[in-house]
């Protein structure tokens, strides 16, 4: 059962994906990420971290997605901005260097994967999160909330009318 | 004894990156390559998922959760670029930015 259901979910999370990178209106492009991601919450949950999936539909589907379809209207995109036809030399290079990496990264997950488990599989609740995060990655925490201040900063100064200095 | 759900995380993972790889080398619009960025960093925090199905423990939990703190961050200061470029030049297209070619 729980595999029928990974292989649903898994289907969900590709075709979103394709839809994605294949899409030629970024708008369509935005709604596909937001079925991938979904896609990508539900196998979180199905691993037994329902946290995470909670987490990952409330900040990626509700906040960055929005943000990208924010700024999508903002822009108000047309003509040659969407204009993406035709094979061309850096197309064809990047089909191969992606089947490199496909089969590289394929070829390390079976030996990763046929090593077997070492503890018996469970998921994580938000409680030992939060002992995880509040204990052994306490620094961590600081610094992603620093980073989170130089970032706001950051984004305002990019945002203004007038150039800086 | 191989635990398969854990495997289908990982080759999943592996997947779900090349995919994004692909966004990221072949699209020229760059509200797209920023789309295709989130999918690769999807794909490694499927792999920590699975890794810690592997391994146990809520290490890789806590990791996945910084990971999305940095991805929102890493979408709203490429958001805010894209902005910026867009008020000065006008396009959106990566092969139209060229300000640094020689």
């Amino acid at each position: 059962m729980t595999l029928v259901l990974f292989y649903l979910f898994a289907a969900v999370v590709v075709a979103g994906a394709v839809g994605v990178v294949l899409a030629s209106n970024p708008v369509t492009s935005a709604f596909s990420l937001i079925v991938s991601l979904l896609g990508v919450a539900a196998l979180f949950g199905l691993a037994g971290n329902g946290f995470l999936a909670i987490i990952q539909v409330l900040i990626y589907v509700g906040a960055v997605v929005t943000l990208f379809l924010f700024v999508i209207m903002l822009l108000d995109l047309n003509g040659p901005d969407l204009d993406e036809t035709g094979i061309t030399f850096h197309r064809v290079a990047a089909l191969l260097l992606a089947a490199i990496v496909l089969g590289s990264l394929l070829s390390v997950s079976a030996i990763l994967g046929a090593m077997g488990p070492e503890a018996e599989p469970a998921g994580s609740t938000a409680l030992q999160i939060a002992q995880m995060v509040f204990g052994r990655h306490a620094v961590s925490f600081e610094l992603a909330s620093v980073l989170l201040l130089v970032a706001v900063v950051g984004v305002v100064a990019l945002g203004r009318k007038e150039r800086l200095g | 004894m191989t635990d398969t759900l854990a495997q289908g995380y990982l080759s999943l993972s592996a997947i779900l990156f090349t995919i994004g790889t692909i966004g990221v080398l072949a699209r020229r619009n760059v509200l797209v390559v920023l789309m295709s960025v989130e999918l690769i960093l999807n794909a490694a925090n499927l792999a920590f998922v699975g890794f810690g199905r592997l391994r146990g423990g809520p290490e890789a939990a806590a990791i996945v959760l910084f990971v999305i703190v940095v991805a929102a961050i890493e979408a709203a200061v490429g958001l805010a670029i894209v902005v910026a470029l867009f008020r000065g030049r006008g396009t959106t297209r990566l092969d139209e930015i060229n300000l640094l070619r020689g």
